[in-house]
């Protein structure tokens, strides 16, 4: 029974995983599981002091916790289901190496938020089998597909089938790609050496919950006529069950029931009960220390000169919460850059700062910002991205760009290229006539920081022409297009600047391709 | 999926085959660039865009003049621009369908609707409108491509500025090759018609922006690919603003075809009053530089003009 729970709660997850793209036409939101973890939801709440509907999506699992602790666990969590099914040879025999860390972890973390600082993302169990699956199972899939089409291709070729033949998969590349594959690897087999390792002793999660299950009142209960064999404390997978059968920790138990099942005697069940909990033995010290370390990692990451002045070019989404509310939400789950198609979106690893990695950014020599998408913004669980409307996220200016005209074919070579121009939505950049020849202008009123210009460049290695956040719009709320508007910006497309050669001017502003008479 | 007969099979082997051997011979440059002229004769029809495309091609002999039966047809028309019709910088869906529909009709076995465009490329094929409007059509298939491996290097032996390029291998593969495309202003060559479309069949088109003349350049490629037909859609034009628009669209009406692609090109130039000024064929420098590499006239006067509207 709890398998299949468990299976099911794994395959949801990996459905609205893969499903991601067509996020409007699902009942649920494709976010569900990140949305309705509550630990996410607290942190950005404690971090950025916002409110977010995802506070709300958290409920459910606050209240299975205040009946019946981490039942969430045992029953739910994806990446709890993933550890069971790859562990090894359970070692009965051994205790878990940092018993109760996670507890010291969730104050850590906590005290990290209530100063500005939001690190769930990087250690929350839903929050981190959502990057891999981003970073490792999305890449590998789109691989593997593109491997097997190239093994039929000439076959397809020879037989004359002609659609297959021409069969193109988009190979999603990502920046952080091989620090993704490293942890997770490390904790699959750090897992198969001992089961569950992560859920017992790191999980802040899980410790979340586990503190809630105090006041619980869906209890463990061991009957008098229990001869104390001991087989249920070696059948408890998290090893809640102390040194004696009738004594455990509510705060570890994921309420898995093996307990029950192997009780040869059936001593044990599962009942409304409200015994005083068995408290965590934590010490005092270590959760003085942990506050601290969460303190001081908040003071020292968050007042970073980077957090002041960045010298590093950071492009964030389309419809990025000003930047300070946007760290302190983003809890790096990597959704919108799974789900962007031209995959610009990048992880940080240090651009914006220590605190921003993993956190998204445009890589606009990669590619450009789609004009005809605004998907990244539907699937953030916490609204570090707002959710906007084309037009709106049209608006959302991401930056400005630059011409390097010492790079630049056209200002530095005198060659016929145009490739930036023709790429342009907007019009934004436009020849005019200077010094004897028709030059690349960038009209800033005009750019709304798309990137398409700078991809297409076809100078090497770095673009002539670059997008910096420069003029960027980062708005908590309201509308863009207002904003745009207040500061007359034009992000409309028509001709712009180009009409000037219409106005019936001197031959000469004719195209270089054109002999003037 | 229709089953496959042996008769099918080994037809399908034959023209595979077929097609596989024979690039070399059409793509030799050293033929091509030394073909000799016959007087070139060229169509341009005005009126509604679906009858002038079947009025110019019947006028220049229709299509099963140039598509025999259970030839493989590859149509190359604008589809580079995620954009819609309205805005000029694609070629018409309509008129890339009533094309589609007449090499089928003439007894094609297949036709293939090909373009390497820009970002991003699926979308090019949506909102061009080119997929919906040719998906009814049997035998026939849109795609957008943007992988390397779809490309395969040509060499040229005479090109003083290309020795290489790299085109699209349906190109190579096929037996008739149509241009579709439309009639548009451009920033650095003046004017983006047939002869500057096949720039949408290479791969890599920042070199002809960065290494070498572009208009010298454009004038080799159209010497390269073995066209057999054009049709340039001058229903609608970008008078400027091109080859991306947005710019202002004028409605001449008019569909050019024709088997010399300087002449067609040259036709196409006089459609408008490109940026509001116009210029003579001769003064666009890849299309006489066409003509000098013996592709085709750009002189009007010397080629025969079948007019009709429709």
């Amino acid at each position: 029974m709890r398998r299949w729970v468990q299976l099911a709660g794994l395959c949801l997850f990996g459905l609205l995983f893969a499903l991601s793209p067509l996020a409007e036409k699902l009942l649920l939101p494709p976010d569900l599981f990140l949305k309705a973890d509550p630990l996410l939801s607290l942190s950005a709440f404690l971090a950025s002091r916002r409110f977010h509907e995802s506070l709300l999506y958290g409920l459910p699992i606050l209240l299975t916790a205040l009946v019946a602790g981490r039942f969430f666990c045992g029953w739910l969590c994806p990446l709890g289901t993933l550890f069971e099914l790859a562990a090894g040879k359970s070692s009965k025999k051994k205790k878990p190496p940092f018993p109760q860390w996670n507890l010291y972890l969730l104050v850590l973390l906590a005290a990290a938020a209530l100063l500005g600082l939001n690190l769930s993302g990087l250690v929350d169990p839903i929050a981190f089998l959502t990057r891999a699956c981003t970073f490792i199972l999305y890449p590998l899939a789109m691989l593997l597909t593109a491997t097997g089409i190239e093994i039929v291709r000439p076959v397809a070729d020879y037989l004359h089938l002609v659609t297959l033949s021409h069969a193109q998969v988009f190979q999603p590349v990502f920046s952080l790609i091989l620090l993704t594959v490293i942890v997770s690897v490390a904790l699959f087999v750090l897992n198969y050496r001992r089961p569950r390792f992560w859920c017992r002793s790191f999980c802040p999660l899980g410790a979340l919950l586990g503190l809630i299950s105090r006041i619980g009142f869906f209890r463990r209960r061991v009957k008098s006529h229990c001869h104390s064999c001991m087989k249920c404390v070696h059948s408890c997978p998290t090893r809640a069950i102390l040194d004696e059968p009738w004594q455990y920790r509510p705060g570890e138990c994921i309420y898995c029931t093996a307990c029950a099942t192997d009780c040869p005697v059936h001593a044990v069940s599962f009942s409304l009960a409200r015994d005083p909990a068995a408290r965590p033995d934590l010490k005092r010290r270590r959760l003085m220390l942990s506050a601290a370390a969460g303190t001081l990692a908040a003071f020292a990451i968050r007042k970073d000169g980077i957090a002041k002045v960045n010298p590093n070019r950071l492009i964030r989404p389309p419809g990025a919460i000003p930047e300070t509310e946007f760290q302190a939400s983003c809890v790096r789950c990597g959704q919108c850059m799974k789900l962007c198609p031209t995959n610009t979106l990048q992880p940080c690893l240090l651009e914006s700062g220590i605190g921003g990695i993993w956190s998204p950014r445009l890589d606009t020599r990669l590619a450009g910002c789609d004009q005809t998408c605004a998907l990244c913004g539907t699937v953030c669980p916490t609204g570090a991205i707002r959710t906007l409307p084309l037009e709106e996220k049209k608006h959302a200016k991401l930056g400005t760009a630059a011409i390097d005209t010492g790079r630049c074919l056209v200002w530095a070579q005198d060659r016929l290229c145009l490739i930036c121009d023709e790429q342009c939505p907007y019009n934004a950049i436009v020849f005019r006539w200077k010094d004897g020849s028709r030059k690349p202008f960038i009209l800033d009123t005009k750019c709304n920081g798309c990137g398409f210009c700078e991809q297409v460049c076809p100078v090497q290695g770095r673009s002539a022409i670059e997008v910096s956040q420069h003029g960027e719009i980062r708005l908590l709320e309201g509308s863009y297009i207002e904003k745009a508007k207040e500061l007359k910006l034009e992000l409309k497309e028509n001709a712009g600047d180009d009409a000037f050669i219409m106005q019936g001017g001197p031959s000469e502003k004719l195209p270089e391709g054109v002999i003037s008479k | 999926m229709k089953q496959i007969t042996r008769r099918d099979f080994l037809q399908k082997t034959a023209v595979f085959t077929a097609a596989a051997t024979l690039p070399p011979a059409l793509f030799d440059p050293l033929k091509s660039w030394a073909e000799p002229l016959a007087k070139a004769t060229i169509a341009a029809v005005t009126g509604n865009r679906v009858d002038a495309v079947k009025k110019a091609v019947s006028l220049i002999g229709g299509m099963e003049k140039f598509v025999k039966k259970g030839s493989r047809v590859c149509l190359k028309p604008n589809m580079s621009f995620p954009h819609e019709p309205d805005r000029a910088t694609n070629t018409h869906p309509e008129v890339v369908a009533t094309v589609a529909r007449l090499c089928i009709d003439a007894g094609a076995a297949e036709v293939i609707i090909i373009d390497y465009p820009f970002n991003p490329p699926e979308k090019c094929l949506e909102l061009s409108g080119i997929a919906a409007a040719c998906a009814g059509i049997k035998n026939t298939h849109a795609f957008v491509i943007y992988d390397e491996k779809f490309f395969q290097p040509v060499a040229i032996k005479n090109g003083k500025e290309l020795k290489e390029v790299k085109l699209i291998k349906d190109v190579l593969h096929s037996d008739v090759i149509i241009c579709l495309p439309t009639a548009k202003s451009h920033s650095t060559t003046g004017v983006s018609l047939g002869m500057k479309g096949l720039m949408g069949l290479i791969w890599d088109r920042k070199y002809f922006h960065a290494s070498v003349d572009i208009n010298k350049a454009i004038a080799e490629l159209a010497a390269t690919v073995k066209v057999n037909l054009v049709i340039l859609d001058g229903s609608r034009a970008l008078l400027n603003g091109g080859p991306s628009g947005p710019g202002l669209v004028e409605y001449p009406k008019t569909i050019v075809a024709g088997t010399d692609q300087v002449a067609v090109d040259a036709y196409g130039v006089t459609l408008a009053k490109w940026y509001g000024q116009g210029f003579t064929p001769a003064q666009v420098k890849h299309i006489a530089a066409a003509q000098q590499l013996g592709l085709g006239t750009c002189n009007l006067d010397e080629v025969t003009i079948l007019k009709a509207q429709v």
